[in-house]
């Protein structure tokens, strides 16, 4: 009975008119930052840190937090339509849903992101409220040997991220972990293949790779081929789902839904992982996992959930612990402790209006987006019908904008070009640019990790099995492996990793 | 050679400023908008205190001032970019102990710039003041003598973590095994907020970092703060003791400070230092910062430079008797 007094307290204090109304703001303004290519949601919450200095410390949280998942709804719409995904968890929605818009289907796959969302949103709103104390424990137990062997699990289910040659997405992954390792060392400073280029100490921007590889090498591609998208994109079907596309999704978003509530309570890169990782389980579970990369309905619908649900579920560690897992979070927190809030293992006791009010913001956030998008995905959908020659000067120049809106640097902006040609080679060479991509994200908090978890156990290896946790991950990572590993012993290697 | 003769030439411009300026009764400044570097990404405390520093002036001097986040390179690029900008007052700087009095030093020779040579100090804005905490189940000890024993009886058994190399929390660490003779395993992490979990579940024992994230854990038991690192006790408690007072001579604080391009006019540097300090003692301002878990100090352009002289020092020996160079 506590949490529906819980929850009614929370609704009490969303449900009042102005913060209605910031919450409606807050999802509007993520929604459009989202859907403008590479202005992520950080550059917008610090824009508008010091506008919240002069609200309600709720109202404010509210609006930020809205601006974050509305952030998520709108960046997978670029991905879907142009194959420009501006934030790492629309990578893999890229894979299927630009695949299903080259169909026809950009419709049916906006619906899907939508739809999925909510339903990921609304469940992992109700795990919040349920179980934020015990899941911020949860997180705890998680240290660096534990984010090591998950990280492992990661990259080797990573392969699975690829429709081709085996060989190739292990080439790419490879190359992704080379480029993550740009960059200044972490545990020596040391400058590592920037070849003295300053620009290069942070390492690669996600952003402008991501951005440059799919988005702009997208668009060299399209040039080079003469073919008129207007038709493709004008035999547009049914903008809702069919009922047997609702049977088709359903299990996915409730299995991404899980993976992604689970995950996001990692404030180490978890909500990163539980896209990548809702699909590879989808093409797993699938009796038909030659469609993906193709069009399948199941890669959108997957990894949308889980990325909404890692989005909400990330905020547990914020609120229960006062540790951001993203720079969002850490924006937020900054605007919490200016008010004089800091989040920590109390807050919940003594905000109790402000944990649940934002707990019930989130679910009538997530209700407002859908609403938004719903009539939305009509306009998006017609955008595809704008003569290519109009569209791609355009798409270039937002990316510019927004690659370079992430850290003010002219830099990030030629590395973006670099990769757009970069990514044009790669598809030339028939290579898939995701496993590259998670590569890139994993390799680094992989090497970090086990580097740390070293020095933790002061040189002695045999330390990772005798944490019972990292021990079963890593064993869970080997078996993973030899089923990946298995088709190609066998004939079967032809049917699952070919056309 | 010709650099010299130029930088000397331009120091000769700028030392006619002040003599030039009282004749024109009210030096007018700023003409243009001005920029103010925060070399830092968006949203962080020094980014926070930049943006409401850079309202004000722009409501009493009459310009824009515009921020911008240039976040590269643990700040580098940001100090860098207003090095090599005009000296006229139209670029400031933001910039923390780490920028001004420890990377110089830690990335030797080949650094792109050197403070007191490069940038002429406006005024300090704020201490962040660095408490030394433990975890309560794995260290004993709650006084910082007992510490230091526990440690010396068990070297290189407690593990400390820091948000990186070259940060206060780092050099901190240091400072306190070298001016004990405990000795420790350092940890890096990159930033506070990925330091805490390990911290809070144990992974980790020790840490000297920044107060706000800091004090819910402290108040829940999860954490214990054995002393601050400042040379006076901290406003936020004083009962909890100074590090200083069992290590005598111990400072390991993060500030913050304006600085401009070292040939910009003295005329210029007095006005900006002036509004700056009359804003960082506003009632509201030392409310707003002392919830962000600093101290707002305003300190005149020359106290400034001798504190950025003394840190530097200070930072530099610590740097080369823990042998912490990369190069």
């Amino acid at each position: 009975m506590d949490i529906l007094n819980n929850l009614a307290l929370g609704f009490a204090t969303t449900l009042s008119v102005s913060n209605l109304l910031y919450c409606f703001v807050g999802a509007l303004l993520g929604t459009l930052i989202g859907v403008l290519p590479g202005l992520g949601p950080v550059a917008t919450i610090a824009m508008l840190l010091p506008i919240t200095f002069g609200l309600e410390p709720v109202s404010a949280l509210i609006m930020l937090a809205g601006i974050y998942y509305g952030a998520q709804y709108g960046g997978s719409t670029t991905a879907i339509l142009i194959n420009l995904p501006g934030e790492s968890t629309s990578v893999v929605t890229a894979l299927d849903g630009y695949a299903m818009a080259r169909q026809g289907r950009a419709g049916a796959a906006l619906a899907t992101a939508a739809l999925g969302s909510f339903v990921a949103g609304t469940i992992a709103t109700v795990f919040i409220a349920l179980f934020a104390p015990p899941l911020a424990a949860l997180a705890l137990q998680f240290g660096p040997p534990e984010y090591f062997a998950l990280m492992v699990l990661g990259l080797i289910a990573s392969v699975t991220l690829a429709s081709g040659s085996l060989l190739k997405a292990l080439a790419m992954i490879i190359l992704g972990l080379l480029l993550g390792l740009i960059g200044r060392d972490v545990y020596t400073t040391e400058a590592r293949f920037t070849f003295g280029l300053e620009n290069l100490t942070d390492g690669l921007q996600f952003v402008a790779l991501a951005m440059g590889v799919y988005g702009i090498g997208e668009i060299i591609k399209n040039l080079e081929s003469h073919e008129d998208r207007t038709p493709t994109a004008a035999k547009v079907e049914g903008l809702m789902l069919s009922r047997q596309d609702l049977a088709r999704i359903t299990p996915p978003v409730l299995r991404g839904t899980a993976l992604g509530s689970l995950l996001g309570i990692l404030p180490g890169g978890g909500a990163l992982l539980s896209s990548f990782a809702s699909y590879a389980l989808e093409k797993r579970m699938s009796r038909n996992p030659a469609a993906f990369g193709r069009g399948a309905i199941e890669g959108v619908a997957g990894p949308e959930s889980a990325n909404n649900a890692g989005a909400q579920s990330s905020f547990i560690p914020m609120l229960t612990l006062g540790i951001p897992s993203n720079p969002v979070m850490a924006l937020m927190v900054g605007a919490l402790i200016i008010h004089g809030i800091t989040p920590g293992p109390s807050f919940i006791t003594d905000k109790p209006e402000m944990f649940w009010g934002l707990v019930a913001s989130m679910w009538v956030g997530n209700l407002m987006l859908v609403v938004l998008n719903l009539p939305l995905i009509g306009i998006w959908v017609r955008l595809l019908t704008v003569p290519y020659h109009w569209l791609f000067p355009a798409i270039v120049v937002f990316s510019a904008i927004g690659v370079y809106s992430v850290n003010n640097s002219a830099g990030d902006v030629l590395v973006m070009a670099a990769m757009g040609v970069f990514g044009y080679a790669l598809h030339k060479l028939d290579c898939e640019p995701a496993p590259l991509l998670l590569g890139f994200v994993l390799g680094p908090m992989l090497e970090e990790h086990l580097r740390r978890s070293m020095l933790l156990f002061r040189g002695d290896p045999t330390q990772f099995l005798t944490r019972p946790l990292t021990a079963s991950l890593l064993v869970l990572a080997l078996v993973a492996l030899v089923v990946v590993l298995l088709p190609t012993i066998g004939q079967k290697r032809e049917t699952v990793f070919r056309e | 050679m010709k650099l010299k003769f130029l930088a000397a030439a331009l120091l000769g411009f700028s030392m006619a400023g002040p003599i030039a300026g009282p004749v024109s009764a009210q030096t007018p400044y700023p003409t243009k908008p001005v920029t103010v570097v925060v070399p830092f990404t968006a949203g962080g405390t020094a980014d926070i205190i930049g943006r409401m520093v850079a309202e004000h002036l722009q409501k009493t001097l009459g310009q824009p001032f515009v921020v911008e986040n240039i976040g590269g390179g643990g700040g580098v690029s940001g100090v860098e970019k207003v090095v090599k900008s005009a000296p006229d007052g139209s670029t400031l700087v933001l910039a923390s102990t780490s920028n001004l009095a420890v990377h110089p030093t830690l990335y030797g020779a080949k650094f792109p710039y050197q403070t007191l040579r490069d940038l002429k100090p406006i005024t300090q804005v704020s201490v962040v003041p660095n408490v030394l905490v433990v975890n309560p189940d794995k260290i004993k000890a709650r006084t910082v003598p007992d510490l230091i024993a526990y440690l010396k009886a068990n070297p290189d058994k407690v593990s400390f973590g820091s948000s990186g190399i070259g940060t206060t929390q780092h050099l901190a660490g240091e400072l306190f095994q070298q001016r004990t003779g405990a000795s420790m395993v350092h940890i890096p992490y990159k930033g506070s907020s990925a330091m805490l979990p390990d911290l809070l579940a144990g992974n980790i024992e020790l840490a000297f970092d920044n107060v706000p994230l800091l004090l819910p854990h402290v108040a829940a038991g999860k954490l214990a703060m054995l002393a601050v690192a400042t040379p006076e006790r901290a406003d936020f408690d004083k009962n909890i003791p100074t590090v200083a007072e069992f290590v005598p001579g111990f400072e390991a604080t993060a500030w913050h400070g304006f600085l401009a391009p070292a040939a910009t006019p003295d005329a210029v540097i007095a006005k900006l230092a002036t509004e700056i300090r009359a804003f960082m003692q506003q009632p509201e301002t030392v409310k707003r910062m002392s919830g962000l878990g600093m101290t707002p100090v305003s300190s005149m352009p020359e106290e400034f430079t001798a504190l950025i002289r003394t840190m530097t020092a200070q930072w530099k020996e610590v740097i080369e008797k823990g042998n912490i160079k990369p190069q």
